[in-house]
């Protein structure tokens, strides 16, 4: 495509395209570079004037209490692990379902648009309207500070998007092959754990991958159903502002401990990531 | 069955059964057990936590410390009572509690049984919170905001004592003009903290909170010199003033860099005394206030829930932390402030801390809390942040300020603090 | 005959594959969201913990008339009307420059998503460092070049503006890879005709790539819109809605009111108020992208 335009303006677009590549990859990556450095870094050498931007010595006193075997880090990191475990397998498996019987279910269009429509609502609006009744509720059943209360609460968020995701998956595959299958005697839950699961699980996995990460991240919710137990990594991050001030060091090593996972998550799975946003828009 | 529906059986079972047992090991737990709230600071939750194991020794029960940070610490400690959650035995917290007074357990039948805060600082308990006439609260921890000054920098300049907040002012223009070339300014202030600005009109303001209607209000013309007053002294703190926080700012005293700061003491006066962490080792000392207005008190309290299961649990909990023997150790270790004259008077303590002793003694007899709701002093803060910065002048601050606290609550219990501190007007 | 039995009993089975996601749903969202309806128009008892009177829309006549919450509101309209454009251009630039399957814009488009799948929480504590006066790295590298950095989250003008740089550091990846998704979903030999044709690459661009890409762009505004004014978990961490009002956007008026003042009815009111206004906006800029797309 490129090779039919003159050769000069080519090479200036080229350049252009190489400063733009460069300036964005490192605007992303300096930050990070710059947290890390702070989380080996004596502290005072942070608020020094002027800073000292490279560790005259390596301090590795915030990671390990962080993950002494008594801190509390530990616990939030288990935590997290279990809610985002747990709602990502919820949301995706009830999300699959309920994406598949509103693309199979026999009733109006209308009545689907509704059902669609009352499901993105959820999206759209400041979660703080729902925290407190949500607290009464979680009160009465006596789930106040436990996980579960934040799974339900996490399902609840990332339920709709996968619904969206898993329609346009299963839109694509041809009816032709689940005629078949029902031909064949399979009733209809065979037909959805046999064939359409199995051919659609690029979109299983985008939602799985979307919902971890919304998840993981998750810290409105989280920080006000929990008090002692039920604690998950974001909330940490924010109780090291104090009102002395911020503990630079301990936070920087907690930060740099929130966002390696998900780095790592990302540049793994980067492909079912960017096929689930880009879907999710596009339908 | 496929196996696909057998395993989503399992699944559901497998949550039931978790649910079951969360609720049941909340039915069941028969050991005696409560939570106490306090403010994650590497202070005061760190030293419960240590107590723990002892207290469950001497009287088997155990203790759970839930420890957050001071805006979530009110958050939480409100949202349990509101909601009657009452999974909070002992509580933390001050005076912004007031809108839930009534959810806290009265305590004066236990102080009277165990004669309780006698050898405290005279004048603490009565300071304490109040509800209908009962005591709901007692005392740890207080700290009054204090004035410090570098002794040897006004001896050098020939400065004496200044009496009024003017001398002051004077004061540090000629210590910011004098040691210009050394880089060191006549004042300095965390104005990033902005919740800490309202010190600026606590200290320099001679009037009433409350008018004779219970209604929040601010004598306009005393509340506008208080702020031209504040603002006029930032003209001789550092450049970047606006955005320090307390550590920043304390470091910049620590580090010899001002002749004087205004703070919490709790928060700098273990690494002003100590030459490891700062330069001003023996050159500081405790300004006495101007007899205007009042310095802030901080003065954590603990309250027992209503909704508490045990309150004879928490009480003897609430005993423990706040023993007379704990205080010189908490105060040495933590920087924990004593509540007990006889930490003030211990000679060890005094031979290394007689340079700010009567000081802070003295602001602490002095200090008040102020009858804000947490609503109040938060738009007071952010208003006097606005001035600061240039946004507002302080007139039209203090006008806003009235507008905005007259269509404020007054809680009771506030208004009958206030006339008890002589902030109500008649 | 047989056929719509087995419909009508295959439609209870859809019916019940829906109860799992509802149920969520409904506990979760449904509920909370309709008693916090309820709960605008009633007068609150802290104590009772339940409504004590109905009192019509007298919450949502306080709401409106309180300046704090015309200005809060202002603000985030203000800030979600600049970061929406911004990540848009910025994003498309991006996308434009690297669509492709060339290894090196695989590698550049996978770092330049990281920004968006960290926490909030994250992102809000990593530019506070940044942005510190006296010992972030922005300020050290501006004195490097002889400019004396402001105090960016200390005045107000400069603190609104470093949130903004905040939310557009964090989301103009999520404009970019999607547009880098609808660009490489038009069809190559369009762009092989008009070659031949003899156009331009800015004719190409804003003859067929631009009519091409925007329906998706309405949707990119739509997301970013929405979620730009319901942004608060960046403020909390770098700002606090300081200094003075500055940085006060709406959903985080509301949590104050919410969760430290407990003005229980004023914060139900004016979420509401707020939904309705974030409802609206989707509800026209979903029918523009529909109509956009019907145009292709």
């Amino acid at each position: 495509m490129k090779k039919i335009y003159p050769k000069q303006k080519e090479f200036i677009f080229l350049l252009i395209k190489g400063a733009i590549i460069i300036l964005g990859t490192l605007a992303v990556l300096v930050p990070f570079i710059y947290l890390f450095l702070n989380s080996i870094k004596p502290e005072f050498e942070f608020l020094s004037v002027p800073p000292k931007l490279f560790p005259s010595r390596i301090m590795t006193k915030y990671y390990s209490s962080l993950l002494a075997s008594g801190s509390e880090t530990l616990k939030f990191l288990f935590n997290s692990l279990l809610v985002t475990g747990a709602t990502t397998i919820l949301a995706v498996f009830g999300g699959a379902l309920a994406a598949y019987s509103l693309s199979h279910l026999r009733v109006s269009p209308k009545t689907i648009s509704i059902i669609i429509f009352s499901i993105l609502l959820v999206r759209f609006y400041p979660k703080i309207t729902t925290v407190i009744p949500y607290f009464i509720l979680m009160k009465k059943f006596h789930l106040l500070d436990t996980l579960i209360s934040i799974i339900i609460a996490h399902v609840s968020i990332t339920v709709p998007f996968v619904v969206l995701l898993m329609m346009s998956f299963f839109r694509e595959i041809p009816p032709s092959i689940e005629e078949s299958a029902k031909l064949d005697g399979c009733n209809v839950w065979q037909v959805f754990c046999k064939i359409v699961l199995p051919l659609s699980s690029p979109g299983l996995a985008t939602s799985a991958v979307l919902t971890a990460i919304i998840s993981w991240n998750e810290f409105l919710i989280a920080s006000s159903l929990a008090s002692v137990n039920a604690k998950t990594l974001p909330i940490a991050v924010s109780s090291f502002i104090t009102d002395k001030g911020i503990l630079w060091g301990p936070m920087s090593a907690m930060t740099t401990l929130i966002v390696i996972p998900i780095v790592l998550f990302t540049l793994l799975l980067q492909k079912y990531l960017v096929r689930g946003l880009t879907l999710g828009a596009v339908k | 069955m496929s196996k696909k529906f057998v395993r989503k059986v399992f699944f559901v079972t497998y949550i039931i059964i978790v649910i079951g047992m969360v609720t049941a090991g909340i039915c069941f737990s028969q050991e005696r057990e409560i939570t106490a709230t306090y403010m994650a600071s590497g202070t005061y939750d760190v030293a419960a936590k240590e107590l723990v194991p002892e207290f469950e020794r001497l009287t088997g029960i155990k203790v759970k410390i839930a420890a957050f940070p001071w805006a979530i610490l009110r958050e939480k400690n409100m949202t349990d009572l509101i909601t009657g959650t009452g999974k909070y035995d002992v509580m933390s917290g001050s005076y912004y509690l007031a809108k839930v007074y009534e959810f806290f357990y009265p305590m004066d039948k236990y102080i009277t049984k165990d004669n309780y805060g006698i050898s405290m600082i005279s004048g603490l308990m009565k300071k304490c919170q109040r509800y209908e006439g009962y005591q709901i609260g007692v005392p740890y921890g207080p700290d009054a905001y204090s004035l410090l000054y570098r002794t040897d920098l006004f001896k050098k300049a020939g400065i004496g004592i200044p009496q009024t907040w003017d001398a002051i002012i004077q004061a540090a223009k000629k210590l910011d003009t004098l040691y210009e070339g050394e880089g060191i300014d006549g004042y300095v202030f965390s104005c990033g903290a902005i919740e800490q600005l309202p010190i600026f009109l606590f200290t320099k303001y001679n009037g009433t909170f409350i008018t004779a209607d219970n209604k929040y209000h601010l004598e306009p013309r005393e509340a506008i010199q208080a702020i031209k007053k504040s603002k006029k002294l930032l003209e001789y703190a550092p450049p970047g003033v606006l955005g320090l926080s307390i550590d920043e700012a304390n470091a910049v005293f620590l580090q010899g860099k001002a002749a004087m700061v205004e703070c919490w003491p709790s928060f700098i006066r273990a690494a002003a005394n100590d030459p490891a962490r700062s330069n001003i080792v023996g050159k500081w000392a405790v300004l006495p206030y101007p007899k205007v207005g009042f310095p802030w008190l901080s003065m954590w309290e603990m309250f027992i829930s209503r909704y508490s299961k045990d309150k004879d649990a928490a009480w003897e909990w609430i005993k423990f932390y706040t023993r007379e023997k704990n205080a010189k150790y908490f105060f040495t270790k933590y920087g924990i402030g004593s509540a007990y004259t006889s930490t003030y008077q211990d000679p060890e303590l005094l031979e290394k801390y007689g340079h700010d002793f009567p000081g802070i003694l003295a602001n602490l007899k002095r200090a008040k809390n102020p009858p804000l709701t947490g609503e109040a002093q938060d738009f007071l803060a952010s208003t006097i942040s606005q001035v600061l910065v240039g946004e507002i002048t302080p007139e039209k601050a203090v006008e806003n300020i009235n507008t905005k606290w007259a269509s404020l609550e007054v809680p009771k219990p506030l208004i009958e603090m206030a006339e008890n501190s002589g902030l109500k007007a008649k | 005959m047989k056929l719509s039995k087995f419909k009508q009993s295959e439609n209870i089975l859809f019916i019940l594959f829906l109860l799992p996601a509802f149920f969520f749903i409904v506990i979760a969202q449904f509920y909370p969201l309709l008693y916090s309806f309820y709960i605008s128009f009633t007068k609150w008892s802290l104590i009772k913990w339940k409504p004590i009177a109905l009192v019509g829309l007298s919450n949502y006549q306080r709401v409106l008339q309180d300046s704090l919450f015309k200005h809060a509101f202002k603000i985030s309209l203000i800030f979600a009307c600049i970061t929406t454009p911004v990540e848009l251009v910025i994003g498309f630039l991006l996308a434009y420059m690297i669509t492709g399957e060339r290894k090196i814009y695989k590698i550049t488009r996978t770092i330049l998503v990281i920004p968006m799948t960290i926490a909030p929480v994250a992102v809000g504590t990593i530019w506070r460092m940044l942005l510190n006066t006296r010992a972030g790295l922005i300020n050290y590298l501006l004195q490097k070049i002889g400019i004396n950095g402001p105090n960016w989250l200390a005045t107000p003008s400069t603190a609104f503006f470093s949130i903004l740089i905040v939310d557009i550091w964090e989301w103009t990846p999520f404009a970019m890879i999607i547009f880098v998704a609808a660009l490489s979903s038009i069809p190559v030999d369009l762009f092989s005709a008009a070659q031949i044709d003899g156009a331009s690459r800015w004719q190409i661009l804003r003859y067929i790539t631009l009519p091409l890409i925007a329906p998706i762009t309405v949707l990119i505004v739509l997301f970013r819109f929405i979620d730009s004014i319901l942004v608060i978990d960046i403020i909390y961490t770098t700002t606090y809605g300081g200094p003075g009002f500055s940085t006060n956007v709406i959903t985080f008026h509301i949590y104050k009111q919410a969760l430290k003042y407990f003005n229980i009815t004023y914060a139900a009111a004016a979420s509401w108020i707020l939904q309705i206004f974030c409802l609206l906006v989707a509800i026209v800029l979903l029918m523009c992208s529909g109509k956009l797309q019907e145009k292709i």
